[in-house]
């Protein structure tokens, strides 16, 4: 007899506590389930954003990956459609490199190959390595170095480690290090702030742009706005970073402790009046005043507008979204709407989230959409909304809303942007 | 040099070509990986995955899991995933990190049946090779699975393979008069390829199984008395011929393309087109899976009177093989066969393109999954063949 999907009311998740969080929640507990809902989640490379185009990030660069012939598949497709097939080349391991070691020594004849082949000619090459370098214990720091010698090109290691996934250095984690790896400390300049964490820019209608110009800071540098080399070394002028993703923690750390560049973090959350305590909190920490007070009025207005026409509808939440699903829950419950479902993974991280979930919204079921019993999923939460692909697979009778936009929401602006989608959607415009 | 891609990017892996063979099955997959390959084999060599329910999993490996050896982790999550799924059998795929380590996949089948008495099988792939490899390893284990339990059965041992064979008694809907090996998603032409094939065989009288893509596990059991065997791609011609040997079917080769039928129609049109373009001296190349690229090279020489070579980056039978046909090792190799011997036509996925840029050849598009995906699958067979028509100058 076939298991029921695995689920739990977030009022038992809270009581159990960071420190007991069940093992259907944590992928290193059991077999993965890949389903077409949560494909880019399980396999971060698979879709969207993994490293191999995370890493494209850095101007005028390609990549050459070094790898088995499985490892590189998604990229025959992925390049294709998202456009960056003309920067990326692989070498392909046998068996026997396996044993010999002989592809390291392959590097840099196929990066020169490279440089012969490709108009305009790069100047940096990112040399990828995967799982069974990890497990050999591959130096490539070192074999970089050589290649960089002979070619004259910046040579930048990088990693896709899927074996590391929860260890100490995420691939998704680590690549962010490899982005500002080549950035070097320029002279400061105190009106300079580099945001860190995203792969794509920030949404330009957001707030903070106009909240930091008006504190002074007149120059915001984003990496994946940068179509040179020449404005990514402009990254080492920066007063401080500003990290949007919390996966890019490690990456700011080792730019404070190699070049002395300090951080702050702010999180994206959906709650305007958290919303707005976050932007207080970091504007007294770093000594700048910041009015945000007609933004507040403004996502206030729309968000009792919104309350007012909508109460009680339900919205099932996933985690493929540009969003942490609890906090996003949180802020839907707290507008008067009923979140049955929410399908993500649990990190320790998102506890504050899930016991604040828990004391407005006890009864919300949270599903671990990559556990195995998950295969057996047939239901429908019979939601009138879903924000996220995932949730979107799991709730096909709701309208749904990816909100997965490469144009990074952030703020105010996000969580306006965020309700008139989902208007659209419970008004029947997104079915 | 050899090993390095410029133009051209991997190909389905092995590993894929396994899970499309099991994928029907009704078994549980495991890939034993981290999850990428799992990811990438779902994702992107599984057009099935977003319309039929499979239990494909990961592993979920980690680096200590690796280094350590973990395999009684690897069981635990195995035996509550059978708990979770109820499968009919469980199916280890290996990837290469397992093949780094030397994972002793017989081992862990072997512990699997006796702790969760459910039949285990191996197929060690290694993520290195390519599609039609995994696809014949899957094939055999399969086959290996059903002789082990009737063996059992037959005998009297009470073995989980042996159970196995009993369950699909249970569900045996006979023998049939061809069965068809080599078709998956990842040689033919589009999703209804097998449907349509098994549509041409029926209206010739002739019940089919095409394993791997429409027949179920119960099929197999009478897989080695079936009279005739169909070969749709070099897999299903290695397995077949295997096959053929030991139980004296009649071994053919081919689509089973011909007569008035749709596909026929639509092929005979498109290579009509193609063939008005070539001289009677000129050369065309076909590249593709060498069973389809025959069929293909059949069609065309007949039409024109060109000289049509066959080549392909997959495995090549020597027995199909023609004087002038190429195995490719490497994409230098292709563009080097296109340049030295001038072809006019080139009939290949549209992927290669990108290597041949500037030759001037005609490119006529032959989609190829395990070549480019979906980026340039055709929605039906029909389609892929009209299709063909369509050459472009590079």
């Amino acid at each position: 007899m076939a298991a029921a999907p695995y689920n739990i009311t977030v009022a038992e998740l809270a009581r159990r506590g960071r420190g007991d969080i069940p093992d259907h929640f944590v992928p290193a507990c059991h077999l993965i389930y890949s389903s077409p809902a949560t494909l880019a989640y399980n396999s971060p490379g698979a879709l969207g954003f993994g490293v191999k185009r995370a890493t494209l990030v850095i101007p005028e660069s390609v990549m050459l990956l070094v790898s088995p012939d499985a490892c590189a598949r998604n990229s025959t497709v992925l390049s294709t459609e998202e456009g960056y097939a003309d920067r990326l080349f692989y070498l392909l391991m046998s068996e026997s490199d396996l044993v010999t070691g002989n592809h390291l020594s392959k590097i840099p004849e196929a990066i020169e190959e490279i440089l012969s082949a490709c108009d305009p000619v790069p100047k940096v090459v990112v040399v990828c390595i995967t799982c069974v370098d990890a497990l050999m214990g591959t130096d490539l720091e070192r074999v970089c170095r050589a290649a960089q010698e002979r070619c004259g090109v910046d040579v930048v290691p990088s990693y896709m480690y899927a074996l590391e996934r929860e260890g100490r250095r995420p691939p998704m984690s680590a690549i962010r290090t490899t982005i500002y790896s080549l950035v070097e400390r320029l002279d400061v300049r105190p009106d300079t702030v580099n945001l860190m964490g995203f792969f794509t820019p920030l949404d330009p209608r957001g707030e903070l742009f106009a909240l930091l110009r008006a504190a002074g800071i007149r120059h915001v540098n984003q990496v994946s706005a940068m179509r040179t080399l020449e404005e990514y070394r402009g990254l080492g002028a920066a007063n401080f970073n500003l990290v949007l993703d919390p996966e890019a923690r490690p990456a700011a750390e080792d730019l404070r402790q190699r070049l002395g560049m300090p951080y702050v973090e702010l999180a994206r959350l959906y709650d305007p009046e958290r919303i707005h305590r976050q932007y207080q909190l970091f504007a007294s920490g770093v000594g700048i005043g910041l009015d945000d007070g007609a933004y507040l009025d403004e996502a206030r207005r729309t968000c009792e507008s919104f309350s007012e026409r909508y109460w009680g509808a339900s919205v099932a939440v996933g985690e493929m979204c540009n969003a942490d699903p609890f906090e996003l829950a949180c802020a839907l419950v707290s507008l008067g709407l009923v979140v049955p479902a929410v399908f993500s993974n649990v990190t320790e991280g998102q506890h504050p989230h899930i016991r604040r979930l828990a004391a407005a919204s006890p009864q919300t079921r949270v599903y671990a959409g990559i556990s195995p019993t998950m295969v057996n999923y047939a239901s429908d939460e019979g939601a009138d909304a879903s924000i996220g692909k995932d949730a979107g697979a799991y709730c096909p009778g709701s309208a749904n809303v990816a909100w997965n936009s490469e144009a990074q929401p952030f703020g105010y602006r996000g969580l306006v942007d965020l309700l008139d989608q989902l208007s659209v959607a419970l008004e029947g415009g997104a079915r | 040099m050899r090993g390095l891609y410029r133009y051209l990017s991997p190909f389905s892996p092995d590993q894929s070509g396994a899970v499309s063979v099991l994928y029907e099955l009704g078994g549980m997959i495991v890939v034993c990986d981290a999850g990428g390959c799992a990811g990438n084999i779902c994702g992107f060599d599984e057009p099935r995955w977003s319309r039929t329910r499979s239990a494909v999993f990961s592993a979920g490996l980690r680096d200590m899991d690796a280094i350590l050896g973990r395999d009684d982790r690897l069981l635990g999550k195995l035996g509550d995933a059978i708990e979770a799924c109820d499968p009919a059998f469980v199916a280890l795929v290996g990837t290469p990190v397992p093949s780094v380590i030397a994972t002793d996949y017989q081992a862990l089948c072997h512990v699997v049946e006796k702790r969760f008495g459910i039949a285990a099988i191996w197929i060690d792939t290694t993520g290195m090779d390519l599609y039609e490899r995994g696809e014949a390893k899957a094939y055999r284990a399969i086959l290996a699975l059903v002789e082990r339990g009737r063996r059992d059965a037959e005998g009297g041992v009470p073995t989980p393979a042996a159970a196995l064979h009993e369950s699909l008694a249970e569900r045996d809907g006979g023998t049939c008069d061809v069965g068809v090996w080599g078709a998956t998603p990842l040689d033919l032409p589009a999703a209804d390829s097998a449907a349509a094939l098994s549509a041409r065989l029926s209206s010739r009288g002739l019940a089919s199984a095409t394993y791997g893509m429409g027949a179920g596990l119960p099929a197999f059991l009478h897989a080695l008395e079936t009279p005739r065997l169909l070969a749709t791609s070099p897999a299903g011609y290695l397995v077949a011929r295997q096959i053929a040997r030991k139980s004296g079917a009649e071994l053919e080769v081919g689509l089973a393309l011909g007569g008035d039928d749709p596909a026929s129609a639509a092929l005979d049109g498109s290579i009509g087109a193609l063939a008005s373009s070539l001289g009677h001296a000129s050369s065309a190349l076909v590249v593709h899976q060498q069973v389809l690229a025959n069929e293909v090279r059949a069609r065309l020489a007949a039409r024109s009177g060109a000289r049509v070579d066959v080549a392909s980056f997959f495995r090549m039978d020597e027995g199909l093989m023609r004087e002038g046909d190429l195995y490719l090792k490497g994409e230098n190799e292709f563009v080097e066969l296109v340049r030295s011997r001038g072809y006019e036509l080139v009939v290949a996925d549209g992927l290669f393109g990108r290597a041949l840029r500037g030759t001037g050849v005609l490119l006529a598009p032959l989609p190829h999954f395990a070549v480019s995906g979906e980026v340039l699958a055709p929605a039906s067979e029909l389609g892929f063949l009209a299709g063909l028509a369509e050459a472009e100058r590079l």
